[in-house]
């Protein structure tokens, strides 16, 4: 039923999903997922069954995927601030350094997304850029797995996501905006990755 | 969006109307992707409602007591092979909105006819 550029986009949608939901509490996270996961399955069969093409349910589902982003960030924030607010724990520099987080987490994303679909159309209508394209969807995708990674504990993920924000950042270094946004999330990988380093115990 | 207290946003009228309209055709409750079909179909519209647009806009609805959800039982999505679904169901306050908004609130006038917003 499902065509390679239908389970494409689906993927991208789950993994967009699986990133903004990340540290939410468990039921708020499930419950957005699961919801997602029916959405595209039910799009993906209604597709199917009235005979459109993957191609075209793909892009109904990007396009879907992509007006809905900021929708996404604003309501990943609404819910972040309603579990906070919920744990009484919302003082002074933690509250900060969740606020700065969250932040830094949607920017990536949203990065390794506008990654992914820089170079898919690179590939398709780039006039001999099909080799850049390449690289910058494989460098979209490795900004969206090491997120995703990184959400989970995985090792090693925060030189997953740094290669693949600086790959994109230096073929575009002209721009100076993309390597200023490079620059700001190796910042914030290397400080997450020392606050998030175990202390060591004093008197040890 | 900011916006008076008891009025509906566009897109809120816009599944309370689809919603409506299934229930009119014996589907009682709904999920997310059969509303953004059945907007799109009555309002012609060459794309659907965005993930995060619609799915944003259905829990702040149920927050304000215009929807119902319900996870329908894990065991007969599982019978039919699928993710299962959150269904939905308009309750009497959403109705009543509708209703209201329909008869009540003209279209919003964003300029008066010397070009200038109201107070």
């Amino acid at each position: 039923m499902t065509g390679l550029p239908t389970g494409f986009a689906a993927r991208l949608t789950k993994a967009w999903t699986l990133l903004y939901t990340s540290g939410l509490p468990a039921d708020r996270r499930t419950a957005r997922r699961e919801e997602l996961d029916s959405d595209l399955w039910e799009h993906e069969t209604w597709g199917a069954e009235t005979g459109r093409r993957s191609g075209t349910i793909a892009l109904e589902i990007l396009w879907r995927l992509v007006a809905g982003i900021l929708a996404d960030l604003s309501w990943r924030r609404l819910e972040g601030r309603l579990a906070r607010s919920h744990k009484h724990r919302s003082v002074g520099g933690e509250t900060m350094n969740n606020v700065l987080n969250s932040t830094m987490v949607a920017l990536t994303g949203v990065v390794g997304i506008a990654s992914v679909a820089l170079g898919i159309a690179l590939t398709a209508f780039g006039d001999g850029e099909q080799a850049q394209g390449g690289l910058i969807v494989v460098a979209g995708f490795l900004i969206l797995g090491g997120l995703v990674a990184m959400s989970r504990g995985v090792r090693g993920a925060r030189g997953i996501v740094a290669v693949g924000t600086i790959v994109p950042a230096a073929m575009t270094i002209w721009s100076i905006v993309t390597p200023l946004i490079a620059i700001a999330i190796c910042a914030w990988l290397v400080a997450s990755a020392r606050s998030s380093a175990p202390r060591p115990v004093p008197g040890h | 969006m900011k916006r008076k207290p008891g009025t509906l946003l566009p897109l809120e009228t816009a599944i309370l109307e689809a919603a409506l309209d299934l229930r009119g055709r014996g589907a009682e409750q709904f999920h997310g992707f059969a509303i953004a079909r059945r907007i799109a179909e009555h309002t012609e519209a060459r794309t659907m409602t965005a993930h995060g647009t619609l799915y944003k806009a259905l829990g702040r609805m149920e927050r304000a007591g215009l929807l119902e959800s319900r996870w329908e039982d894990p065991q007969i999505a599982a019978d039919e092979g699928r993710p299962r679904r959150r269904l939905y169901e308009v309750t009497g306050l959403g109705a009543q909105a509708l209703s209201r908004a329909k008869t009540t609130h003209s279209p919003p006038r964003l300029y008066d006819e010397r070009g200038l917003a109201p107070s």
